[in-house]
């Protein structure tokens, strides 16, 4: 099945080629959702409603870019939506404990992850704080193409920035990195 | 120190949604459809702004009956107190 067809059914509703829109995306970018929120809880949810708003607005989409890159668009928009409303809910927190409930902590992604040794637990963990730290930008583009191995092509088009827009965050972000992780060190 | 850490991004593996998730989403879409999905209704700022156009609503209704019933009783005392005194005025023709 082509881009073209793809499209053309599920503006028809097609129930199997929205399943398989489905199963083919939504790994790679629950991996981009959970490494920007850090809690599989609220990447699951984001990646739900990330399909629930293609399946909605499917017939809005303009072909001009890949159906992938629209989706991925959208799942970091709602993600960075989640940790805005995060950071202001434990904002508010901070001031009026009493008046909100306690915030779901992030879970430790170095636990998750398979390819992590229990040796290297302790420096994955480090490093994953270090990441949460970074501001919004910074850590998308850190996430895209340091972590994920995403090609700048598709990273410039998700973040609608280019090239040396995102190599200039990239090296900011490691600057900040190490300063995170000094921190992280220190006595 | 840094890039020790970053070579361990080169033995993480992706890790992906499980074989289920499919049918989360399609009976969310579904409880969405069948209009299931009433939880914006009970979001803290959803009943805050509910509660504030409450008490306006309230205190606006409140200072439109005190007002009309200020009036009636302004012109009931009038008219109650002409009576009463012999002070209405009578035509002569």
């Amino acid at each position: 099945m082509n881009e073209q067809e793809l499209i053309e059914r599920l503006r028809q509703g097609d129930e199997p080629a929205f399943r398989w829109l489905v199963d083919t995306l939504s790994s790679r970018i629950y991996y981009t959702v959970l490494n920007i929120l850090q809690n599989p809880d609220d990447a699951e949810d984001a990646l739900q409603e990330t399909f629930i708003q293609v399946y909605e607005s499917i017939h809005g989409f303009k072909t001009e870019s890949r159906i992938s890159t629209w989706v991925h668009k959208i799942a970091i928009r709602k993600a960075l939506e989640k940790l805005r409303k995060r950071k202001t809910r434990q904002r508010i927190q901070s001031i009026i404990p009493w008046w909100m409930p306690e915030e779901k902590r992030s879970v430790d992604l170095a636990e998750l992850n398979p390819g992590i040794d229990t040796e290297n637990k302790e420096k994955a963990t480090a490093l994953y704080k270090a990441i949460a730290q970074l501001p919004d930008k910074q850590q998308l583009a850190f996430t895209l193409i340091r972590i994920q191995g995403m090609k700048y092509e598709e990273a410039t088009e998700i973040m609608g920035l280019g090239v040396k827009a995102i190599e200039s965050l990239l090296s900011r972000a490691k600057e900040n990195l190490k300063k995170n992780l000094e921190q992280h060190y220190k006595p | 120190m840094l890039e020790g850490h970053l070579q361990l991004l080169d033995d993480m593996q992706e890790v992906g949604t499980d074989e289920f998730f499919y049918s989360r989403l399609r009976a969310r879409i579904e409880a969405r459809n069948a209009g299931g999905e009433w939880g914006f209704m009970v979001r803290p700022a959803m009943a805050i702004a509910s509660l504030s156009l409450l008490l306006v609503l309230n205190g606006f209704l409140l200072f439109q009956y005190n007002k009309t019933n200020n009036k009636q009783d302004n012109a009931y005392s009038i008219q109650r107190f002409a009576t009463d005194y012999n002070q209405t005025i009578q035509s002569i023709y």
